[in-house]
Parts: structure tokens; sequence; C-alpha cells
């Protein structure tokens, strides 16, 4: 028994971890599963009045935005909300929908996961949205690095976790004006 | 005493090597402490953070049941710092790294001095050339079926003036390896090289190629019998349209694995297989959004760097609809061939329904206790913490995985979510870092009716 819930909570830590990955796709189209330009500011570009297509120099995601954002995703695991897990989880996200119902499937339903300690933190992309009423929202890609565990009371053997690190990577939106 | 040597050791580093980092705040400043500086040298703008966390961690009762696996004293200390020079619009420069102090078993697995990221990046858009250049950390990102990798090593990215009819050009050539800071690098335990040619064209839309080749030593620790070799290529394409008062996108990515194939414990030596995807989305003017999506990935179509989940092939029909009040109503149809390659394969249908959305308490039915979401009771106590409960509804039914053992299992659940409400920082001492529980739940089962 003990086998079994470990070996399923085995499963889907590196899974979470996996999976999140795909979280971090910023484009033109939230759904592209592959690369899309990132224009260089060419002379060109710039004289064409095309300043906002070029990539900016990044200005990192605080380190306190990316640790509520990491809580607010584990909080999303650990209550077993599936409706409050698939708004967390970018409509880019690899197998979104398989996810959210192995977490209700496949866990105890008291499982719990917990952050243990948030590594390194870094954003490696940043565009910037231009709604057409002019409100900017800058979209950042932001890996982090997250020590976590699951916990559960197993019947045959009482309290048991299950730790792993794993790599995220977030879609931070944060409005700028 | 475990703690009192650790905060000798965390001592006598900054002693010896960065004893410029504020001591002043170590020692006066609270729990967590941090100091942000911009500077301006020369032409480079600096700044930077630096951050001291200090954790007691103690365990009174059964050890193993505690939720925290370190006890004692945990410090650290955090310095970020960023620098960026622009000697004209088209050539800028810039940078971070990322180094620790740490005696913290929570904050990293190493102690002492760590340098954990860092990147230095050039981008040059005046040139012969226009190019962008990293070293460092970066992003290494062709596709999902392909490589979607934060990386240790060096890119660029060469994005040649003109094109034949108006598009544009972007040329990735990346290498690099996977691991989680700059100690104990060996590159070999999981390496990429890789290329990708991209061309974006306004009306004809996205089209790129890529390739990957990725090697592994064999490492048994991690569950790797022997060495790993294999490559990955593709090409994928992306078109936006438009019918009528519908705006639609088309894309499509076929794949090719050629290599040695891991699965679990077992590598599998010069294997090729194949993976594809297509998929079609839309949306109206209004508020109706819909696709369709079909994936194949073979058996040993199975990537290091891809995302993908090998031997299965997935169809999915999906639609939504959002209502004025901000409330969304989807629906879904997915079937999903787990094993698809192998003797006995596993079907999974599942059909959905979900309703989400700010709902008010108001509108929920007066509704016995077993009923009653905990954290709406709990609110009563700590109201001026959960500000705005917004209730939303699931209901999601799904065919038993389990050939041969039909059955539906049906989720109705009404939760709350808060908006504001502040999260407990990380518990220490042993004081656990819960908040109320916000959901309540009806399941059921019922016989198949598929």
């Amino acid at each position: 028994m003990r086998n079994g819930l470990a070996n399923r909570c085995r499963i889907v830590l590196p899974l979470i971890g996996a999976a999140v990955v795909a979280l971090g796709i910023a484009g033109p189209s939230q759904s592209a599963e592959f690369r899309r330009a990132n224009p260089l500011p060419t002379p060109e570009l710039l004289q064409r009045g095309a300043a906002g297509a070029v990539a900016r120099i990044i200005e990192p995601v605080s380190r306190a935005r990316v640790e509520a954002a990491i809580r607010r995703v584990f909080d999303t695991y650990t209550n077993m909300s599936p409706g409050r897990l698939e708004a967390v989880l970018a409509e880019s996200f690899f197998d979104r929908d398989r996810l959210v119902d192995n977490l209700t499937e496949a866990l105890p339903r008291d499982a719990r996961l917990r952050v243990l300690g948030i590594e390194a933190i870094q954003t490696l992309q940043q565009t910037i949205d231009v709604a057409p009423d002019g409100r900017q929202t800058r979209i950042s890609v932001v890996s982090v690095t997250v020590r976590s565990q699951f916990e559960f009371n197993d019947p045959v053997s009482g309290f048991t976790r299950l730790d792993g690190t794993n790599e995220y990577l977030l879609r931070i939106k944060e409005p700028l004006r | 005493m475990r703690g009192q040597g650790k905060w000798r050791r965390l001592m006598e580093h900054k002693r010896r090597g960065l004893g410029v980092l504020p001591l002043a705040a170590l020692l006066l400043g609270p729990c967590q402490a941090s100091v942000a500086k911009d500077l301006v040298l020369d032409d480079w703008s600096v700044s930077g953070t630096n951050t001291i966390r200090l954790e007691e961690y103690a365990i009174a009762g059964d050890e193993t049941s505690s939720i925290f696996p370190f006890e004692g004293f945990q410090p650290y200390d955090e310095l970020s710092v960023r620098f960026a020079r622009a000697d004209s619009p088209y050539d800028r420069w810039r940078g971070e790294f990322v180094g620790l102090l740490n005696e913290s078993d929570y904050r990293s697995p190493n102690d002492g001095i760590v340098l954990e990221r860092f990147n230095l990046t050039r981008e040059k858009g005046d040139g012969s050339l226009p190019h962008r250049l990293e070293v460092g950390d970066y992003f290494g990102y062709f596709s999902y079926r392909t490589l979607q990798r934060t990386l240790k090593g060096g890119q660029i990215d060469l994005q040649p003036r003109g094109g034949w009819a108006g598009e544009r050009h972007s040329v990735q050539v990346l290498s690099g390896f996977v691991n989680p800071s700059y100690r104990d690098l060996d590159p070999l335990e999981d390496y990429y090289n890789g290329a990708s040619w991209l061309v974006s064209h306004p009306d004809w839309g996205n089209f790129s190629l890529n390739g990957v080749h990725n090697i592994r030593k064999s490492d048994p620790d991690a569950g790797r019998s022997a060495d790993v070799s294999q490559g990955v290529i593709s090409a994928a394409a992306e078109r936006g349209f438009t019918m009528g008062t519908h705006g639609v996108s088309l894309e499509g990515e076929i794949a090719g694995f050629l290599g040695d194939a891991q699965s679990g414990t077992t590598v599998r030596e010069d294997e090729r297989d194949i993976g594809y995807f297509a998929q079609l989305s839309g949306r109206d003017q209004g508020p109706l959004s819909y696709g369709a999506r079909f994936e194949y990935y073979g058996r040993d179509f199975r990537p290091n760097g891809a995302v993908i989940v090998p031997n299965r092939r997935t169809y999915e029909l999906r639609s939504a609809w959002r209502f004025d009040d901000g409330q969304r109503l989807s629906g879904r149809l997915q079937r999903f061939t787990d094993d698809v390659e192998s003797a006995v394969s596993l079907d999974t249908k599942v059909a959905g329904v979900t309703l989400t959305g700010p709902l008010s308490l108001d509108m929920l039915p007066a509704s016995p206790a077993g009923w009653m979401p905990r954290s709406a009771i709990s609110s009563a106590a700590t109201a001026a913490s959960i500000p705005s409960p917004e209730p939303c509804h699931g209901i999601s039914a799904r065919r038993s995985p389990m050939p041969g053992q039909g059955g539906w299992d049906c989720f109705i659940g009404p939760s709350t979510t808060s908006r504001g409400r502040s999260r407990p920082s990380p518990a220490r001492s042993g004081s656990a870092a819960t908040g109320p529980s916000d959901t309540g739940s009806f399941r059921a089962s019922f016989p198949p009716a598929w």
C-alpha cells in the first residue's frame, strides 16, 4: 500500500516539474508550440517606427514576485482544485488536462505539496504586450528551481514525505501602466 | 551547536571572499533583509540586490513525523548583480550573475560560495550580420518536440537583413548542457548541440527547421545503464487566417528521431521513430473559441530535450464560451491512447464540462453543511484576510482508463479562491504554513455510457 502511494507521488512529482516546463512560452500566439522571432534592434526596424517590436533589455522579475507566484502554484496543487489549477496553467502547457485529471485521480486526497526551498531564479525572456486601449503588460519567462516535497498520511506507515528538486518555467504578466 | 558551527563557517566565508557584503544588515536586520543598489560606472549601468535570510528549524517530538527534513540554523546570503551598457540603440551588452554564500540545506545542496546563474548577452543590430550572442545560462528553445531547456553554454541568433519577399530570417545555433549550478560541472551528463532556422512572413506565417543532438553518459545512479547519443530533426509551420468573423490559426510539426532511446533504465540503441502534431484553433469576434488537435508519438520517439509523452496518440476537440459577467463555460472531448505501439495499449476517453469564473457567494444554494466550502466557513473567522471569496464550480466526467473495467467518475466541486490573501512565509521552528483548506467536493461513480 505504502509503495503504491509513494510510487504514484514519485511519478507525479517529476511530471509536474517536467510539464511545467511548458508554461513559459511567451510569444505573439499563446498556443504556439515552436519558437518565434525575437527581433534585434536594427536601424531599418527603428526607422520604420517599430521600436516596440524589437527585443528589450530584460528587467528581471523580482525574487519576491517569483516566490509569490511559485507559492500560488503550489497552493493550487495542494488544494487539488481542478478549476483553480486550470487557471494557473498556461494555455500552451503541454498535457494540461491530463495533469489536472491525474492530480485529482492519482494522489491521496490528503496529499500536500510543500515548497521547501526556492533556489536560483533567472528571467530568460521578456516581451511587452500592448492592448488596443494602450495598456502595456510585461510578459516575462522566468526559470526557477524549487525544492519541494509531497506529504501524505499512509494507512500503514503513517506520515510520509517525498522530496525532489525541479525546474519550473513561469510566465509572469505585470501591468506597466 | 550545529547552528553555531554553521554561523562560524558562514562568517569565515564572508571574511575570505565576500567582505563587501553588508555585515550590519546581517547583524541588525530582520530574518530576511534585502538591499538593492543602482550604480553607473562609466557607460555601464549596474544594479543589484543582496538578500540575507536567517532561519532556525527546531523539531519537538517524533522527528520522523516532521514536515521539515533539516534542523538547526539555516542561513544564506544571496547576491544578484545585473549590468548593461548601450553603445548605441543597436549595440547593447547586458548580463547578470547570481551568487550565493550558503549554509542552508533548504536553499542549495552546496555549501559555501556557489555561482548559480550567469549570463552575458551581446546584441548588435547595425553590423553586416545582425546577431545576438549569449553565454552562460540561457533558454534553449526550438519547439516542444525538439528542445525546451535552460542550458549552460553559448547560443548565437543570426538575423540576416532583407528577404526575397519581405520575410525575416533567424538562425540560432547553440551548444550547452544542463547543470543546476557552476559547481561540479560535467557537461556530458546532459549535453546538447542544436540549430534552428526560422522564417517569418507577415502574410504567410512562420516556418521552422530544427535539429538537436543530445549526449548523456551512462549513470547507474540516475537509472541510465549505457551512454546515450540521439538526434531529432523537425519541420514546423504556423499560419493564421480569417474566415468571415473568425480568426483561425493552423499549426503543425513533424519530427524524426534517430539514436539511442532511453525508457526507464533501459537504453535501446540505434532506434528510429517519428512524432507529429497538428492543431487548429480559432475564435470569433465574440465570446466563442474552439480548437481541434491531433498528436502521435512513436514508442521510440524520445528526444531528451522535448516535453512530449512518447508512445501516445491524442485526439481532442474543445470549445469555450465566455459570458459577459466573466464566467467561462468550456467543454472538451479527448481520447488518449497510451502505449499506442505496444502489445497492450491503454485508451482513456474524457468528456468534460467546466464552468469557471467569479460568483457571488449569495448565488450558492442555501447549502447543507456538507456542501459549504470550508473556506467560506473559515472566512467568518478571518474575514479581514479573505476579502473577496470567488467560488467556482467544476464538473468533469471521465471513463475509467482500464479496458474492461468501465465506469465513470464524476467530480462536482464547489471551491473558493481568494484575492489579496497573503500567504504566510515559509514556516520556521516547526510551525506549518497552512492556510484554510479551500475545497469542498462531491464524487460519485456510475456505469459507463460511452
